[in-house]
């Protein structure tokens, strides 16, 4: 193997063109980063005594972001599967976390005296029923999305939040995300795009529909008395939980809520209403090709119309799930009289379209020109374009700070600052149940093809 | 990391693809760590911190680290993955587009004092590195395609699978088990000039096996002179973890062959096979027992 890699040369090259902008925020930001760290170093508060409630697929990626948040304690794991316990115990012993494995969480409320935060990774028809006992239980939670597959679990969880006085972040993590952050500051602060009249965006995931895997099941099963304990029938509903109703919200749920959400943080407002398409069949041929041993029942795509009323007027929009396709992935445009723009968790497809009518912005020279389909666009840096209303403030700081981070790190970040120095959090409880009754409501309308119109104590907790 | 994974299963389709995938995901979570370029992975933050700041990282970035100490310590630098400071340009937010492969850096120019894994200090308790001086960039690419196969290796332990060929490139191999009818998983050694010409057979099992090579328009630069290595055309590493072996198939590559003798001599666990330049066939070089490996030279 070669130090000089071709590859990365070329790499390296590709990068510079669009990732210029991340590369001058880079340079930047490490200077920025030195009072907060060096103080940091000096401080060393109380590390927060921390658990897990469901290590799969997304506990995984939260947990390795939880070992190294600094004075974040892992001290307990839960899990009904053993090859999840297997993988989060070692995660966190690699790290010098030593955490006491369990299957039950109740079990482990009632053992764990010392826990202070929780965060609940696991099927969203049992968010509820855990966060409320963690709430009880005078602990703060951080809970995955969508808060619940049913609206009056999700109320509770709130009310419960409210009645203890415990902390309750919602794991929308582009709350967090410096970059939607910035955009937002553009929209609102700096009214970059002037009054928003329409939006529009996507998540195109194509699902493959595989079985069980054999070894995993033979070599790790749940006996059938502990599935059934958790409210499944069988391993596969254990594993593709996300394909049924009484597990899950469907597509909408797992990705477009993600999105549902931007659009309601970007217009300050929860839909109006919504009128939304969807059905199920890609997945059903897919799961019988693959003689997977289920039949999914959520709809594998949905297509939905809103509407909102925001001060400035209304808006209105389309949005789109599949996991029929992959094609063009996952964004979110807004469009306004003075400019529009793109934005996503992917950064290659961030770019702003201004209007020709619209007056020159203070840091347009600077910013990076793009030609997207035929139109000229640039990219709204965070640095560079923060520049608009003049001088860094706390929160232009913080943006920097969190600039390279992994997606979900700065909104677990903000729940431990939350406890630790009491900032606010990103997406509080009532803020995730917004989204929550929004994207419970599109299923709804795809379900039964009938347009629903919201009234605002459809959003009240 | 650049290259191509691949793994070879004797298992029943479905096991056999959803394992795999499950190795394609936790080797891009590694990616997602190590990568030189991906601008939230641990290396990338790390190579723009001021010197003094740590970085509290990964397991998977801390771990490379900590190996990448090691080996440079047992090699006395030959292993530096410090050592890219001496290509002008690839630090990517220098904006510099071109990446001319150095001849000889000055020793006592700035690329020179920003070489080196002593200029990186790291604490097991709190998982972090410190630059201690600006500018020193670390790539891990020479070490983690084989801590990749390692994780690749637990993963299928972990599924209870004894049988399979794992490898990255080519470059880096572990094989586990046996194939059917066979006492281990049969290599080869090809000429790094002529990759049609076969140099060496031996089998392999249960241990890592990582190559370093000058072909086609690569390079290996030596670390303590920026220039690329020109006294050997390969160099092999046979050791118990991937990591291992792909850190010293590079160090081998630098090193004199007296002192990969005697390194092999102190770690009788590792084993080194040496290509170089002879007057008009090349010159193979060994070193360890390779007779358990059952070595067969059809040069």
């Amino acid at each position: 193997m070669s130090k000089q890699n071709p590859d990365n040369s070329t790499q390296a090259k590709n990068i510079n063109r669009r990732g210029f902008i991340r590369y001058s925020a880079a340079a930047g930001a490490g200077l920025l980063l030195s009072p907060a760290l060096s103080k940091a170093a000096i401080q060393q508060p109380q590390p927060i005594n921390t658990a897990i409630i469901g290590v799969g697929r997304q506990g995984k990626i939260l947990l390795d972001l939880l070992i190294k948040i600094p004075n974040v304690k892992m001290k307990a794991i839960c899990d009904i599967w053993k090859y999840s316990q297997l993988i989060g115990e070692r995660r966190c012993k690699s790290y010098n976390h030593i955490v006491t494995v369990y299957e039950d969480y109740k079990e482990m409320l009632a053992k764990e005296k010392e826990l202070e935060a929780v965060v609940i990774a696991t099927p969203d028809f049992v968010h509820h029923e855990m966060t409320n006992a963690c709430l009880r239980a005078d602990l703060h939670v951080y809970c995955e999305k969508e808060m619940s597959n049913d609206i009056e679990k999700a109320r509770s969880m709130v009310q419960t939040a409210k009645q203890t006085g415990k902390l309750l972040q919602i794991g929308h993590q582009r709350r967090s995300n410096p970059y939607y952050i910035h955009a937002h500051r553009l929209m609102h602060k700096d009214r970059v795009f002037g009054d928003i009249n329409s939006i529009n965006g996507q998540w195109n995931q194509q699902k493959q529909i595989r079985p069980f895997p054999p070894r995993l099941a033979s070599k790790y099963p749940i006996a059938p008395a502990l599935l059934k304990k958790w409210g499944f029938t069988s391993m596969s509903d254990f594993y593709y939980w996300r394909w049924f109703n009484k597990f899950a919200g469907g597509p909408m749920a797992d990705l477009g809520s993600h999105q549902v959400d931007i659009f309601n943080w970007f217009l300050e407002a929860p839909p109006a209403s919504v009128y939304a398409i969807g059905g199920l069949g890609y997945a059903l041929t897919e799961a019988k090709a693959n003689n997977v041993g289920f039949t999914p029942e959520c709809l594998d795509h949905t297509l939905a119309l809103y509407e909102w009323k925001t001060k400035q007027g209304t808006v209105r929009g389309y949005y789109q799930v599949n996991l029929t396709t992959s094609y063009n992935g996952f964004y979110e445009v807004f469009m306004g009289k003075k400019g529009s723009m793109v934005i996503s968790e992917i950064l290659a497809k961030h770019a702003m379209f201004k209007e020709r009518s619209a007056a020159t912005l203070e840091w347009e020279d600077e910013a990076e020109k793009l030609e997207i389909g035929g139109e000229q666009a640039m990219l709204f840096d965070p640095l560079k374009s923060r520049k608009a209303k003049g001088k860094m403030d706390k929160e232009g700081l913080k943006i920097e700070q969190d600039l390279d981070k992994p997606a979900h790190q700065p909104q677990l970040e903000n729940f431990f600052a939350a406890i630790r120095d009491g900032v606010p959090l990103n997406c509080p409880a009532e803020v995730g149940f917004e989204t929550c009754v929004s994207v419970l409501k599109t299923n709804e309308s795809a379900v039964t093809g009938k347009k629903i119109t919201f009234n605002s104590q459809d959003f009240v907790a | 990391m650049a290259t191509v994974f691949e793994v070879l299963l004797f298992e029943n389709s479905v096991d056999a693809e959803l394992v795999s995938n499950a190795i394609f995901e936790e080797i891009d979570r590694i990616e997602q760590e190590l990568s030189y370029f991906i601008p939230s992975s641990d290396i990338f933050r790390f190579n723009r911190l001021q010197a003094g700041l740590p970085l509290r990282m990964g397991v998977s970035a801390f771990d490379c680290i900590t190996l990448a100490k090691e080996v440079y310590t047992q090699t006395n630098g030959a292993f530096d993955p410090t050592a890219g400071a001496l290509i002008a340009g690839r630090r990517p937010w220098d904006e510099q587009e071109e990446n001319p492969i150095g001849g000889i850096v000055p020793p006592e120019s700035e690329e020179m004092a920003q070489v080196g894994m002593d200029a990186i200090a790291i604490d097991a308790e709190s998982h972090s590195a410190t630059k201690l001086a600006d500018g020193v960039t670390i790539d891990l690419g020479g070490i983690g395609k084989g801590y990749a196969l390692d994780q690749a290796k637990t993963i299928l332990e972990d599924w209870g699978i004894e049988t399979a060929l794992i490898h990255a490139g080519q470059s880096t191999s572990l094989p586990l088990g046996a194939p059917p009818d066979q006492k281990a998983w049969p290599m080869r050694i090809l000429d790094p000039r002529n990759e049609k010409d076969e140099l060496a057979r031996f089998e392999l099992q249960n241990m890592a096996i990582s190559a370093s090579a000058a072909i086609n328009d690569s390079h290996i630069l030596d670390p303590f002179t920026g220039a690329p290595v020109e006294k050997r055309l390969g160099a092999w590493a046979i050791a118990a973890t991937g990591a291992t072996a792909d850190a010293l198939s590079t160090a081998f590559m630098v090193m004199d062959s007296e002192n990969i003798r005697r390194y092999c001599e102190e770690h009788s666990d590792v084993w080194a096979f040496l290509v170089e330049n002879g007057n008009d066939r090349c010159r193979l070089k060994y070193f360890g027992d390779w007779k358990r490996f059952s070595l067969e030279l059809v040069f």
